[in-house]
């Protein structure tokens, strides 16, 4: 046995290591920090039409994003919302007119769904129909028929209801927050 | 010249996917797609090939002791430096892989080559040893890759090679695809090679 060369041998490596480790984060952390701020961005166009720039924004504790056109008028409100799916979390955006009574958009951002039949909640065929939907009252989901608009329902995606529904209920629960919070402004 | 035969045998003769069956968990879990494939081979490979290469040099400083103490510390660091890299520079594949890369820290092709052979030989061997299986892994995860995307997504590389006519096989590009399409290969390799016969002798 010898166990102050077994210490030291150990102490070398790990400070190497952390020196290293430590050079590698500073040249990779501004690069990360920048692909997460341009996918928010990117996210927040896609469920905004019109928006030129995005302002990030805090209430009551909830972070939200505001857009502006290119006039500098405001083409509402996205916030990132989390719901719990059938394998694990469904992260989305949510856009929201100015007037605070339209949902403008929907975009799902993570998914771990069953490949071909949960994640295609991500299609824009399911997420499209959220747009022009009523933001005050409760979103319907409906299965094995049209969704009507003017009932404020959504169309379940045939063989992945827990999916759909999750996606559902997680827009009712936050946007009711968020457009509570937004209006006592 | 042995470096030759170092470099060659991992790529068939002793290739840590088809032949070793090591290094499986990776394999099975990232092939649903050819870049997942390919990327996490590379990485794979890089960390093999650092980790292999330190370690043969300062091989015979390092107490009996602590030695796989000491690998598993290099080797976390080269796997953390490959993470970083990926999430600063491949942020989508970084996100598809997951654990995974992380997880590179445990495979066994890695710690594996470095107590059977790294730490017995002379860093130009290790090196082409290194190269040897980093390269045998990366195409053997491809090759699965292909197969999978191309029956489970009718894709390529995430370009649509066959037409509306054809009905993806949903169930090669989950879990139990890989299963299917791993054992299904490894058998015709078997077949094909012969192999299965002289492994009997041997018992």
């Amino acid at each position: 046995m010898n166990a102050p060369r077994i210490v030291a041998t150990l102490g070398v490596i790990g400070i190497i290591s952390g020196g290293l480790l430590a050079w590698a984060n500073g040249a990779s952390e501004p690069r990360i920090i920048e692909n997460r701020r341009r996918e928010t961005k990117e996210a927040v166009l896609s469920v905004l039409p019109k928006t030129k720039t995005v302002k990030r924004i805090k209430i009551d504790g909830l972070i939200l994003h505001q857009g502006k056109d290119a006039a500098g008028q405001s083409t509402g409100y996205a916030f990132r919302a989390v719901t719990t799916g059938f394998q694990g979390d469904i992260v989305m955006m949510v856009g929201i007119d100015r007037d605070l009574e339209k949902f403008s958009g929907l975009k799902i951002l993570e998914n771990i769904e069953t490949p071909g039949l949960g994640n295609r909640i991500d299609e824009v065929k399911f997420t499209d129909q959220f747009s022009g939907l009523n933001g005050q009252t409760q979103i319907d989901l409906v299965k094995n028929e049209r969704a009507q608009k003017s009932k404020n329902e959504v169309e379940a995606i045939s063989g992945a209801t827990i999916s759909s529904r999750s996606v559902v209920a997680g827009l009712n629960k936050h946007a009711k927050k968020i457009i509570q919070a937004l209006k006592k402004r | 010249m042995e470096l030759k035969d170092d470099l060659k045998r991992g790529l068939w003769d002793q290739n840590p996917i088809f032949r070793l069956l090591i290094g499986l968990c990776p394999t099975l879990a990232v092939t649903n797609s050819v870049i997942n494939g390919l990327s996490m081979g590379l990485a794979t490979f890089f960390v093999l090939v650092s980790s292999s290469t330190i370690i043969s040099i300062i091989k015979k400083w390092i107490p009996a002791q602590v030695r796989l103490a000491s690998y598993v510390v290099i080797i976390a660091t080269f796997v953390t430096m490959a993470d970083m890299f990926l999430a600063g520079n491949f942020p989508v594949i970084s996100k598809a892989l997951g654990p995974y890369v992380p997880l590179i820290v445990v495979n066994c092709l890695v710690l594996g080559r470095a107590e059977t052979f790294a730490s017995k030989n002379t860093v130009p061997n290790a090196v082409a040893d290194a190269v040897g299986m980093g390269l045998g892994f990366t195409w053997a995860l491809v090759l699965l890759g292909v197969i999978r995307e191309i029956m489970g997504s009718g894709s390529l590389f995430s370009i649509q090679l066959l037409g509306n006519w054809f009905q993806p096989w949903l169930i090669m590009v989950l879990p139990a695809g890989a299963f299917f399409t791993l054992s299904i290969v490894l058998g015709l390799i078997n077949h094909f090679s012969g192999k299965k016969g002289e492994a009997k002798h041997q018992h």
